[in-house]
């Protein structure tokens, strides 16, 4: 059975999301979005996965590869436009053949997750949230492994590190690796994306908190969309670019011990001397040296 | 960036290295007394690995060059009646010396290979074939989110007696709470599992 | 910089950035500039487009004089959307009186 998956192109109301790519590979709950497509038109029987990408067709190829995740043959193709539903079948099923899923499952245009036509993904930044936080009880897919819900709306990876000292408030995600510092608070309404730390007495608060991000000590991500050093105010469109590292910033830049040691002594130098050595062993063992 | 991911793959390349160095002598002799009983010495089976994607598993040869052709007949025989994984016991396609390379699972010692270029890790669940992974549902799909190993859980607890739903469970246990501690242990134990295992057929 | 002292307020505008650069010499002239007639600091950040923790240090030790001298306020005016967001993120909006006229 084939179907067909349009990924979005740029989308003007939410154009600080192209830093991760394409849209349609936006990391959300440790996977990306088309990700979740083909999974569910898998599971609805779908055997062959046309993906159309207006933007970035080789990283939607790189993310989805030939399908074989899946157990679904996926090929991608490039397309100057992101063609509109009638437009789209005109051009890849004119004849409605039979071996098509049932509508409205033969086109599929990605503006909202599986299921949840409710929440546009994209029409802003406060209703990428709001569709993020709806997400997150269904993020766990039948083929997920190693994210747990501890309790009812916590959900935490199996090799992340929380702090029994930090406070988790549902409705809260928090994902592969990631490590919560004593003190830190986490919701409701947060999603910590893979690999990044949240630093001692920091707040995240409906926010979301993009992989590979440090959060720094004592800052508070609230109503935010946080990556990088990059900071999104999702109720004003406001974007900041922090420049403190030892505010907001991204780990893959960490990636030698002279980089962590100098971010040490950033933090320190700023006051900070909670738990500080705890935070500087972590980010030497994530660079691939003893603790110093 | 996954400096846990980084670590097993160090692990993987030092022990697989380590490994073909110290039984290279043992490989030798084998792969000889194969091509003596005739046909090639390493047999390659497509398997399916992390994330679904198909690769060359190699092993030793221990049936019959027209082993395959027989396959069909006995497919009837298969002692698990889940229709998905397929071993039986007495199989008389296995040549004289691939009863006792199995026996003592010789045959799968050129997976170290697999390990050194990266389509295996050293511990993981058992790599099925793409006939198996074609009938997997989504649940059981979690078995292919890891890197399939040489070695895993259910082979050092009941290897091939264990049915279907109970070899995905303890997959699954094992990727959930898999670490570099834990696969270390795992190792350890193996080499008398394989030895003294009563399900090895 | 122009900082001018009117009585009970000091009022500092055309501050186009807070950062390492400045901070210090922001700090130690508005410093100065308060009397002990002052009773309002006036900041404002219209124009001011980059800040960094520098500047923030300088502003958190602004607050700590006029904490020290009971009675003083210190505001801040018009910060763009961007420099809310660092008083934000660093929890300092809660220490000045953010106002817009």
């Amino acid at each position: 059975m084939k179907t067909l998956l349009i990924c979005p192109s740029r989308r003007p109301a939410v154009p600080h999301l192209v830093a991760f790519g394409p849209l349609a590979t936006t990391p959300v709950f440790g996977d990306s979005v088309i990700c979740y497509w083909i999974e569910h038109l898998a599971a609805l029987g779908a055997r062959e996965v046309q993906v159309v990408a207006p933007d970035g067709a080789a990283q939607v190829r790189a993310a989805v590869g030939d399908g074989a995740r899946w157990g679904v043959r996926v090929s991608v193709v490039a397309a100057g436009v992101e063609p509109a539903m009638d437009e789209a079948a005109l051009q890849y099923n004119p004849e409605k053949g039979p071996g098509w899923l049932p509508a409205p499952h033969d086109i599929i245009r990605m503006s909202h997750l599986p299921g949840r036509p409710a929440m546009p993904l994209y029409d802003s930044y406060a209703s990428w949230f709001a569709a993020l936080v709806d997400w997150m009880p269904f993020a766990r897919t039948p083929s997920r492994v190693r994210v747990k819900e501890e309790q009812p709306g916590i959900w935490v990876g199996s090799r992340a590190r929380v702090s029994p000292m930090a406070k988790l408030v549902a409705p809260c995600w928090i994902g592969d690796q990631v490590f919560v510092e004593a003190g830190a608070e986490v919701g409701p309404g947060a999603i910590i994306e893979d690999r990044s730390i949240v630093a001692g007495m920091a707040r995240v608060t409906q926010g979301w908190v993009g992989p590979d991000t440090f959060v720094g000590p004592m800052t508070s991500v609230a109503n935010s969309l946080a990556w990088g050093c990059t900071l999104v105010n999702w109720q004003t469109d406001s974007a900041l670019h922090v420049p403190d590292p030892f505010l907001l910033s991204s780990l893959t830049k960490l990636k030698t011990a002279e980089a962590t040691d100098r971010f040490g002594r950033a933090l320190a130098a700023n006051g900070w001397t909670g738990s500080h050595s705890h935070l500087i062993d972590e980010l030497h063992a994530r660079v691939g040296n003893a603790p110093g | 960036m996954g400096s846990a991911d980084g670590a097993r793959r160090v692990l993987d390349v030092i022990g697989s290295c380590a490994a073909l160095l110290v039984l290279s002598p043992l490989l030798l002799l084998v792969g000889a007394l194969i091509r003596l009983d005739g046909g090639s010495a390493i047999f390659a089976q497509i398997r399916v690995g992390r994330h679904g994607r198909e690769f060359k598993m190699f092993k030793f040869r221990s049936m019959r060059i027209d082993a395959e052709k027989h396959l069909a007949d006995l497919l009837a025989a298969n002692k698990h009646g889940t229709g998905v994984t397929f071993k039986i016991k007495d199989d008389p396609r296995v040549t004289r010396i691939g009863y006792w390379l199995r026996r003592y699972s010789l045959d799968e010692l050129p997976q170290f290979y697999n390990v050194l270029i990266g389509d295996m890790s050293l511990v993981g669940p058992r790599p099925p074939v793409p006939r198996e992974v074609a009938l997997y549902t989504p649940a059981d799909r979690r078995r292919l989110s890891v890197k399939p190993g040489i070695t895993c859980t259910w082979q050092i607890s009941g290897r091939a007696e264990i049915d279907f739903p109970g070899q995905v469970r303890l997959d699954v246990n094992y990727i959930e709470s898999q670490s570099l501690g834990g696969d270390i242990n795992i190792l350890a134990k193996t080499p008398r599992a394989v030895v003294f295992g009563p399900g090895a057929y | 910089m122009k900082i001018e002292n009117q009585g009970e307020c000091v009022s500092v505008s055309e501050i186009l950035e807070l950062t390492a650069a400045n901070s210090a010499h922001f700090r130690d002239e508005v410093r100065s500039a308060l009397s002990d007639s002052s009773s309002l600091i006036e900041i404002n950040l219209s124009q001011t487009r980059f800040m960094d923790s520098s500047g923030l240090g300088a502003l958190f030790a602004l607050y700590r004089a006029t904490a020290e001298r009971d009675g003083v306020v210190l505001r801040l005016l018009n910060p763009i959307p961007e420099i809310e967001q660092l008083l934000e993120l660093t929890q300092m909006q809660q220490l000045f009186e953010i106002v817009r006229r």
